[in-house]
């Protein structure tokens, strides 16, 4: 009942969405804009994306954006978020609330919950309509400490004119993040199965767009701190650092993306290319090549080393109505037990020695205005 | 053989016989505040006041781009001719920029004399209408490329 329910209202909104491109209301002066998804999937041997060997209706969720100008050079954002995953209870979260002052182009000022300015998907996790899968690649966006979506501090951002129709786009930032990870020992906080430790963080983020429009390369990193001691004087230090590439064509998207992340606990090193291509006005497919890898200073048994491990290859047909309504299916090969896990059971064997090879059939509809 | 030739010449000229990309189109003309003191703009200075990758104008006026709607066949032109993208991709380009919390994309007007009305009325807007539209009010613009 709760899911046919959620249906209709996600349906409803789609097909209101359909023609829409969001709202300006009071003059120009207050902006809505929103977006949604379904989704579902069925997958052999483990669990991944929510997907698991029953194709119910996995995941949902919709997004209401507002943004304000009350008066010049000063503007209010936020995006309240509903999302339900599979098995979970329905979540309301705030994903950003901000208040952004310019002096220039040159000098942003933002203060509040912002979205994290670091990897290239980062500010718009889960507007599907600006993706070519139904989920992002795992290693970056996924469960990991990589993987944040939203800081509460304050951030400078600004852009500068080059000479030949280049551009820099910068970001700093400082604050405070909820990082999660499944990989953390002595955890005492945990949300969804993933361990919350609230850091204090400093980071930033260069973008350079090039002439040829669509073309823009970054490079970005965070270094965050776990306020509390680990022995006497001594705090848990994390640090992440990646570059991108996108090339958001006519036809033609590409994305690629590789970031590192050096802690005393734990190292990673993540990795994608994606590639869409629009056959037809309509029609478009898409290919990923992801790969990750953890290693932890602890002696790992050969049978649950594949828990640090993740390698995927997918595919993915999308029927675009227009660019604010999508249908997209996709076939995932996944080699490793990172982020595709067993079942939850009490069999410790099955836990230490899981299948490394999942597959996944992902089926999602997604929309904004 | 000889007329082959000449039709595969004629051929080839006629790639090259169309106005070239980001030229200057007959289709619109580009209009701002009449107290405006630019004259003339090149094409990429434009492009960045429509993608709002520029704010202001040299004097140091905010700048204010305005669209016509989607169902114009103007709004398709300048899209092409002036920002170098199709109209679906500029839309994606501000879905893009609304969803990251970082801007909202100019206006939409239904018309050209609303277009119109709102240059009267900004001094800083620019628009652009069709080009046999009468422009009493605001001052026409040179677009350089």
């Amino acid at each position: 009942m709760f899911h046919l329910r959620w249906l209709s209202l996600c349906m409803g909104v789609l097909l209101l969405s359909g023609t829409a491109s969001g709202m300006s209301l009071a003059d120009g002066k207050f902006f809505i804009h929103g977006y949604g998804h379904l989704s579902t999937g069925r997958t052999w041997e483990n669990v991944y994306l929510s997907g698991d060997d029953d194709l119910g209706l996995h995941d949902v969720g919709s997004t209401l954006l507002f943004r304000a100008l009350p008066m010049e050079r000063l503007v209010v954002n936020t995006q309240f978020s509903f999302e339900k995953e599979h098995g979970q209870a329905l979540e309301l979260e705030v994903d950003y609330a901000f208040a952004e002052y310019a002096f220039s182009d040159k000098l942003r000022l933002r203060v509040g919950r912002n979205q994290l300015p670091l990897a290239l998907y980062s500010e718009i996790y889960d507007v599907g309509t600006l993706q070519p899968f139904n989920a992002l690649p795992q290693g970056t966006y996924g469960p990991t400490s990589i993987g944040v979506e939203n800081y509460n501090g304050l951030g400078l951002t600004g852009r500068i004119n080059l000479p030949g129709e280049w551009m820099v786009e910068y970001d700093a930032y400082g604050g405070f993040l909820d990082q999660k990870d499944p990989l953390t020992q002595d955890c005492d906080d945990a949300e969804g199965g993933l361990c919350v430790i609230e850091s204090q963080m400093a980071g930033g983020r260069l973008a350079l767009w090039a002439p040829l429009e669509g073309l823009r390369f970054t490079t970005s990193g965070f270094v965050s701190r776990n306020p509390e001691e680990k022995v006497q004087g001594e705090h848990d230090v994390l640090g992440v650092l990646g570059v991108g590439a996108e090339y958001l064509g006519e036809s033609l998207w590409l994305r690629a993306e590789f970031f590192n992340l050096f802690a005393e606990e734990t190292q990673a090193r993540t990795g994608y290319l994606e590639a869409a291509y629009f056959v037809t006005p309509h029609w478009q497919v898409a290919g990923r090549v992801e790969g990750s890898r953890t290693w932890v200073p602890n002696t790992v048994s050969a049978g649950a080393i594949s828990y640090l491990r993740h390698r995927e290859v997918a595919v993915g047909l999308n029927y675009w109505f227009d660019p604010h309504l999508v249908f997209k299916v996709s076939f995932h090969n996944v080699i490793g037990n990172r982020f595709a896990m067993p079942e939850p059971t009490d069999d410790l064997a099955a836990l230490l020695h899981p299948k490394h090879h999942t597959r996944l059939v992902s089926l999602g509809t997604q929309f904004s205005f | 053989m000889r007329t082959l030739s000449l039709l595969l010449l004629c051929g080839f000229l006629g790639l090259f016989a169309g106005p070239a990309q980001g030229a200057p189109s007959a289709t619109y003309k580009v209009v701002v505040h009449p107290s405006n003191p630019v004259m003339e703009l090149s094409r990429a200075r434009l492009s960045q006041l429509f993608f709002k990758k520029s704010t202001q104008w040299d004097s140091g006026t905010t700048a204010m781009p305005v669209d016509l709607n989607d169902s114009s066949p103007v709004r398709a032109a300048f899209c092409d001719e002036v920002m170098k993208r199709s109209l679906p991709a500029v839309r994606a380009f501000w879905q893009q920029r609304i969803f990251s919390g970082r801007d909202v994309p100019p206006p939409e007007l239904p018309s050209e004399n609303e277009v119109l009305a709102f240059v009267r009325a900004n001094p800083g807007a620019v628009g652009y209408v069709p080009a046999g539209t009468p422009t009493p009010g605001v001052k026409v613009i040179t677009i350089l490329d």
